[in-house]
C-alpha cells in the first residue's frame, strides 16, 4: 500500500456534503447528519475598517440587521466563494463539532460536473488549513446510490437549481451521460411565486410582522407591521420572503399522479392555507398545475418546451450508456434530493417511467420513504462509505498528500 | 555478411534485454499492490511486457489508442482488453477506464506506449490509478 493505509476505525471521521441549499455535516457511521447549515450566509461590512462580518447558520441569518447582505457560497452544485464556504467550515468546527479538524479524516461530496481546479482547491484546502488526517471526495450521486443499497443505478437528483440524471456504474459516475435540466426546487419556487404575484397575494416575510388579527377566507389582512426594523438590505428581505414561498411550495403543492387534466382535479377537495399576515385562502387547481411543467415543460409559461421533463431526463440518460448496461440502469433508477419530497412525485414518476421503458427491460424505481433519508441521501451514503473497512484504503493520508501534492485528488477519487 | 550477422545478432541480444527491462515494470507494478495483472504495449501494437495470461491483442491497442483521442466509440460500446469486454466509465486524453463487475481497467497512455493495468476486487480502483500514473510518469519522463 503506497503511502500507509490509515487505520481510522477508532477515530471518528467526518463527512461533509454541500448542497446548493445547505451544508450536511456529521459523523460517519450515523443515520443522519448532525448539522444542517444553510449554504446561504449574511455578510455585514463595515463602513470604516471594510472589515467583513458573517452570519452563519438559521439562527444567525434571520436576525434582521442593518446592511447584512445574503449570498450563497455555491453556483451550479460547486463551490464559488471560497472566503465564505471557508467562514462555514470554521463555524461548523468551532460551533457544531466543537472539535479540532486535525484529529478527524473528512469525506466531502462533490457535483458529479465538479471542476478539476476546485477538486484541487478543496484538497489543498482540507490538508494545508485544516490539517487533516485523511481526506476523500466522492461524487454525490455515487454516495445516494450506496445510501439505497446500490452500486449501479441511474441517480435522479432533483435538488434546488435542477434535477439531473446520472448513471453510476459500479461506484462510477458514466461522466458522458449525465443529463441535466434546470427544473428542481427553484424553479418551482419562482413559478409559486409568480402565481402568488398574479393572484395579489402580498407576501410579507414573519420578520415584519408585529400582530395580525384572523379574517375570514380570501378576506384583505389585517396585520400590524413591526416598528424600529433597521434598513435590511433587498437581498436579505428577498431571501426571507422567498421562505415563505418555500413554506408554501413544500405543504401545498402537489403533483398529480396521471397527466393534468383539469376536469379530474376539480374533484379534489381544496386545501386552506394562511400566510404570515394571516391572510388565508383555498387551493386547489393551482397546487397541480405547477408542479405538471416538471413532468411536461409545456406547461411552463413563456417558455419554449426545450427543457426535459422528469421521466425525459431519466430516458435520455439510459439512451446515452453502454448498451448492455441499460437493464441494470432501468431495474435502479434512484430518487434523491429535497425536491423529490413534493407530494406525489414519486408515484408520478413511477407511472411516466414504466411506460417509457423499453418492454423487454424490467423497471424499479427505488426510493427512499423517510424524508430524512431522501433529503440527506447523499451524506447518509457518505456515512456508510466512511465507515466501512475496505474505505481505509481509499483515503488519500496526509503523507501521501505531502508526497504527491494536490493532483493525489485526481488520481485516487474517480 | 558480417555486418548482417552483427546486425542480427545485435537485434537479437537488444530485444532480449530490452524484454527483460520492460518484464521489470511489470513485476514492480504487481509487487505494488495496485495492479493483479499488468501489460505495456507499443502504440503500433506489439507488446514490450506483460503479465503472464493477459495477451492484448494489437487491434484492442488500436481501439484504445482512438479512445485517448474520441471516447465516442468506447462510450456505446465499452472497450475489450485481453478479450473482456468491460464498461467504459471515463477518459481523458492520457488515460482510459473500464469496469467489468468488481475488476476494472486502467489504461495510461505515454509517448510510445500504453501501460495497462488490470485489477481484481481485493485491490481499489484508486490504488490502481495511482500506480499505473505512476509508471507512466516514469515513462514519459524517459521520452518513451
Amino acid at each position: 500500500m503506497s503511502g500507509g493505509v490509515y487505520g481510522g476505525d477508532e477515530v471518528g471521521a467526518l463527512v461533509f456534503d454541500p448542497g446548493h441549499s445547505s451544508l450536511r455535516v456529521g459523523y460517519a457511521g450515523e443515520d443522519s447528519p448532525k448539522f444542517d447549515i444553510p449554504s446561504w450566509v449574511g455578510v455585514t461590512e463595515d463602513q470604516e475598517s471594510g472589515e467583513k462580518k458573517h452570519f452563519v447558520d438559521t439562527v444567525a441569518i434571520h436576525v434582521p440587521r442593518k446592511g447584512c447582505e445574503v449570498v450563497n457560497y455555491m453556483k451550479e452544485g460547486m463551490i464559488e466563494d471560497w472566503d465564505t464556504f471557508e467562514k462555514v467550515l470554521d463555524y461548523s468546527y468551532e460551533k457544531c463539532i466543537k472539535s479540532e479538524s486535525q484529529y478527524h479524516p473528512i469525506l466531502f461530496s462533490e457535483a458529479t460536473w465538479n471542476a478539476r481546479g476546485k477538486r484541487e482547491r478543496l484538497c489543498e484546502l482540507v490538508f494545508e488549513k485544516y490539517q487533516v488526517p485523511a481526506f476523500f471526495l466522492v461524487k454525490s450521486a455515487v454516495l445516494a446510490a450506496f445510501a439505497n443499497g446500490r452500486s449501479t443505478g441511474l441517480v435522479l437528483d432533483s435538488g434546488a437549481t435542477h434535477t439531473s440524471a446520472i448513471p453510476v456504474h459500479d461506484g462510477y459516475v458514466l461522466q458522458h451521460a449525465i443529463v441535466k435540466s434546470p427544473l428542481g426546487g427553484d424553479f418551482l419556487l419562482n413559478q409559486a411565486n409568480n402565481f402568488l404575484k398574479e393572484s395579489c397575494v402580498d407576501v410579507v416575510p414573519p420578520y415584519m410582522v408585529a400582530d395580525k388579527q384572523m379574517v375570514k377566507e380570501a378576506e384583505r389582512a389585517r396585520w400590524t407591521r413591526k416598528s424600529g426594523l433597521p434598513e435590511v438590505t433587498a437581498s436579505w428581505h428577498n431571501y426571507m420572503r422567498r421562505e415563505v414561498v418555500r413554506d408554501f411550495q413544500q405543504t401545498m403543492l402537489h403533483c398529480s399522479e396521471a397527466p393534468y387534466e383539469e376536469e379530474t382535479i376539480v374533484s379534489i377537495p381544496t386545501e386552506p392555507y394562511e400566510f404570515p399576515t394571516g391572510y388565508n385562502n383555498e387551493y386547489g387547481l393551482e397546487r397541480y398545475r405547477i408542479t405538471e411543467s416538471l413532468f411536461d415543460p409545456s406547461y411552463i409559461k413563456g417558455v419554449g418546451s426545450t427543457m426535459l421533463g422528469m421521466s425525459h431526463v431519466v430516458s435520455t440518460s439510459i439512451g446515452l450508456c453502454d448498451i448492455d448496461l441499460r437493464p441494470s440502469l432501468y431495474s435502479g433508477v434512484i430518487v434523491t434530493g429535497g425536491n423529490s419530497l413534493l407530494n406525489g412525485f414519486v408515484d408520478r414518476l413511477n407511472r411516466d417511467l414504466a411506460s417509457r421503458t423499453p418492454p423487454n427491460m424490467r423497471f424499479k424505481l427505488i426510493s427512499a420513504t423517510g424524508t430524512t433519508e431522501r433529503r440527506f441521501g447523499a451524506w447518509i451514503g457518505g456515512s456508510i462509505l466512511a465507515s466501512l473497512g475496505s474505505f481505509q484504503q481509499m483515503w488519500i493520508s496526509k503523507q501521501e498528500y505531502e508526497e504527491s501534492g494536490k493532483t493525489q485528488v485526481d488520481r485516487k477519487c474517480p | 555478411m558480417i555486418t548482417q550477422t552483427l546486425s542480427i545478432y545485435l537485434h537479437s541480444h537488444y530485444s532480449y534485454k530490452a524484454k527483460m527491462s520492460w518484464t521489470a515494470y511489470i513485476e514492480n507494478l504487481e509487487k505494488s499492490g495496485g495492479v493483479t495483472k499488468a501489460a505495456i504495449m507499443g502504440h503500433d501494437g506489439s507488446c514490450w511486457a506483460s503479465s503472464a495470461g493477459f495477451t492484448i491483442q494489437p487491434a484492442e491497442v488500436q481501439a484504445l489508442l482512438k479512445g485517448f483521442a474520441s471516447a465516442d466509440a468506447l462510450q456505446s460500446s465499452g472497450l475489450y482488453v485481453a478479450g473482456e469486454k468491460y464498461f467504459f466509465i471515463g477518459s481523458s486524453d492520457s488515460f482510459i477506464r473500464g469496469k467489468k463487475g468488481q475488476n476494472g481497467i486502467h489504461a495510461s497512455k505515454t509517448t510510445q506506449a500504453i501501460i495497462i493495468g488490470y485489477y481484481d476486487d481485493s485491490i481499489q480502483p484508486g490504488v490502481c490509478t495511482s500506480e499505473v500514473e505512476k509508471v507512466a510518469d516514469y515513462l514519459k519522463g524517459q521520452n518513451y
